[in-house]
């Protein structure tokens, strides 16, 4: 027989006894759920961006103005450096928190070793978040499809974007045979291909060409291979931003201002001032050997294209908080490395370790957070993995090479050794022989250089093989002029010791 | 099958077949070794071979992509002057546009001209077999070296398929 699910007046009434009851556990119940409920983390990073161009560090000319009014709400860390000077090195060390002599992630196209496959931030942070990723650059996207497994959503990129020459299936474990593969033989100045090769790179000019037009953008340094609107792609990831459930881990790794500068019409007369950069001299390792005037023109181009970026990032924050994403996220704005305009060396592919190329700006925003907080100690990318794990209240892996940030549990500790290096001609699994790696402590600054043979200056000077140090004080001397390392014998000498020892540590490939 | 009929015969298929893999291959391992030194330093000899893999996987298809662009007319027009001195007239024209891409890869600002420069290769082409091949020396050239590179056909294409095996494989697998 079937039994009847209806109430009658005496259900109603013991119900009724129990209703306050059941109110009281409801909100406990809630309470308890907000307790645990994880605030989300979301880091930005724009690729190739040195703090040296940014009027929030300080320079003259206004290319930052958004990115100043996001600090004002914010930890600012105004020393802080990358862990390589390259892409690929430079986010494994932010990903990771290891140094590159750790996770080895040092050559273009190159990767983490087996062993930090799962030793990174979106592992640790486990699937209690919800995380997403998206780069436009290549090379870190080899990255995030190495560290896939723990990434819930994978953002294609190309996302938002115009023209794609590069693979982009990042779901493919074997994607870095098929990056190989498609520099190699499909595109390239000389792709392999010769049929092939040759129809596809006519069909980018093709395309390319209709896209754009002199009247309409200007591109300086090289054709893309993903040519994209800044705007449009900023716009579109933050669209996707709300997508996410709470408790999200978002990671979005834009490209810009990275080279190739791509100057709209907004932005083609800014900065037309009589502001000189130093003039500095041409150094032995360095790549470009450009001239002063190619080198002032270049920076123009590179602050302009920032102007750009800048304005594209105020509406992301805008976004961001217009949908209350400043009272329930952390947000993090860093770069992965910097970009020099000094000694004959454009860009970052260069040994060179200059505050240029690895000075980067990191800004941390708190959940309602409404007044800034600058901190002057040096800092590293290495420490944001660490930072953002203590804030998700996980465990801090002792592999980790980075520290607390201060401001969310560390201290400014101004004897701490902060690294930043540069092996990209070394093999990864082998004691890495050609480097150039620099050491802030403090105030002071070393640099090494070991294994140079083939720069031009370097065939004239032997000790860039043997190993050439040059020693500056950043406080005193930012733009890297006078060399300290025949005056300051006694702080030279300790320093060039602590260096040397910690290099010596990195030799044993397999115990790191 | 009557439409296989339409095709020239196999020896004078493969004789064309060389001069197409003598420069689709030949350019590819010309990038190769422009390339090996640097990948000697930055990659693992397992990432080599697997690069290594994927050239001649994509040598194969493309070669047998040109190949099949060579037949279409032969095919359609089976009487045509195309088929009948097949050997002589498509190893020319794919020994000019092929060096013609070469000469475009080599000079990036090209490219643009790709179009162009196709036409011109196809005018030198009909020109160059209107004239010359009323000389029997040079037709007999001709002809010698394209049966002479049937030999890279034996040298490459067993490597390659395996290598297209391999990968498919691998594929599966991974």
């Amino acid at each position: 027989m079937r039994k009847s699910t209806s109430l009658n007046r005496r259900d109603i009434l013991k119900l009724g006894m129990f209703a306050p009851a059941s109110m009281m556990l409801s909100k406990a119940s809630q309470k308890i759920k907000g307790g645990t409920k994880k605030l989300n983390i979301i880091v930005i990073v724009l690729d190739a961006l040195t703090a040296s161009s940014m009027s929030l560090y300080g320079h003259v000319r206004q290319t930052t103005p958004n990115m100043e009014r996001f600090a004002s709400k914010s930890n600012v860390y105004h020393s802080h450096y990358s862990g390589g000077t390259f892409t690929t090195a430079g986010t494994s060390s932010l990903l990771t928190g290891t140094y590159p002599w750790k996770h080895r992630a040092i050559n273009l196209f190159g990767y983490v070793t087996e062993k930090y496959t799962n030793r990174n931030i979106f592992n640790l942070l486990g699937s209690e978040y919800f995380r997403t990723a998206f780069t436009q650059n290549p090379y870190a996207d080899i990255l995030l499809s190495q560290f896939g497994a723990s990434i819930d959503r994978h953002y294609e990129i190309d996302s938002f974007a115009k023209i794609n020459l590069y693979s982009h299936d990042n779901n493919d474990r074997v994607l870095f045979e098929k990056y190989i593969y498609d520099d190699s033989f499909l595109y390239a100045e000389n792709p392999a291909s010769l049929f092939f090769g040759t129809l596809k790179k006519y069909a980018y000019e093709f395309k390319k060409d209709r896209l754009m037009t002199p009247a309409n953008e200007k591109i300086i340094g090289g054709v893309p291979r993903l040519f994209f609107s800044v705007e449009d792609v900023f716009s579109g990831m933050a669209g996707e931003v709300p997508a996410s459930p709470d408790s999200s881990f978002v990671y979005y790794h834009f490209y810009p201002p990275h080279q190739p500068y791509i100057i709209s019409p907004e932005v083609e007369n800014l900065f037309t001032d009589a502001w000189e950069h130093v003039n500095k001299p041409i150094h032995s390792l360095s790549t470009n050997a450009t001239t002063q005037e190619e080198t002032a023109e270049l920076l123009l181009m590179y602050e302009r294209y920032l102007a750009r970026t800048d304005m594209a990032f105020g509406s992301f924050i805008n976004h961001l908080e217009e949908n209350g994403y400043f009272e329930n996220s952390y947000i993090i704005l860093t770069s992965d490395h910097g970009e020099l305009f000094e000694r004959g060396a454009i860009g970052h592919l260069t040994p060179l370790v200059y505050e240029g190329g690895i000075h980067i700006p990191l800004i941390v925003h708190s959940p309602g957070q409404t007044e800034r907080k600058n901190f002057f100690t040096p800092t590293s990318a290495v420490d944001v993995m660490p930072t953002l794990l203590s804030i998700a209240n996980r465990d801090i892996p002792e592999w980790c090479d980075g520290q607390l940030l201060p401001g969310f549990g560390g201290t400014e500790d101004a004897t701490r050794k902060i690294f930043t290096m540069d092996a990209k001609l070394s093999t990864p699994s082998q004691e890495l022989k050609i480097i150039s790696i620099a050491m802030r402590q403090g105030n002071n600054k070393l640099h090494y250089f070991k294994g140079f043979t083939d720069y031009r200056g370097a065939r004239k000077n032997d000790s860039y093989r043997r190993g050439k140090f040059e020693l500056y004080n950043i406080a005193n001397d930012p733009h890297e002029i006078t060399d300290l390392l025949d005056s300051q014998t006694d702080l030279a000498s300790s320093m060039k010791d602590s260096l040397l020892q910690a290099y010596d540590q990195s030799k044993n490939f397999n115990n790191l | 099958m009557a439409i296989f009929n339409r095709l020239p015969k196999l020896e004078q298929i493969l004789s064309v077949y060389g001069v197409i893999i003598l420069f689709t291959y030949g350019w590819t391992l010309y990038r190769f070794v422009w390339k090996l030194p640097s990948w000697l330093i930055n990659l693992t000899i397992k990432e080599i071979f697997i690069g290594l893999c994927y050239a001649l996987t994509t040598n194969l298809f493309e070669s047998l992509v040109v190949l099949t662009i060579i037949l279409i007319p032969a095919l359609i027009f089976p009487n045509s002057k195309w088929s009948l001195e097949f050997v002589f007239r498509a190893s020319t024209f794919v020994g000019i546009v092929l060096f013609t891409f070469i000469r475009i890869l080599k000079n990036d600002a090209l490219i643009n001209d790709l179009p162009a420069y196709g036409l011109y290769a196809i005018a030198a082409t009909a020109l160059l077999q209107f004239v010359l091949i009323k000389l029997n020396w040079f037709h007999n050239l001709i002809i010698g070296f394209a049966e002479r590179t049937i030999v890279f056909i034996y040298f490459l294409l067993p490597p390659s398929l395996v290598a297209a095996f391999f990968l498919g494989i691998r594929r599966l697998w991974i």
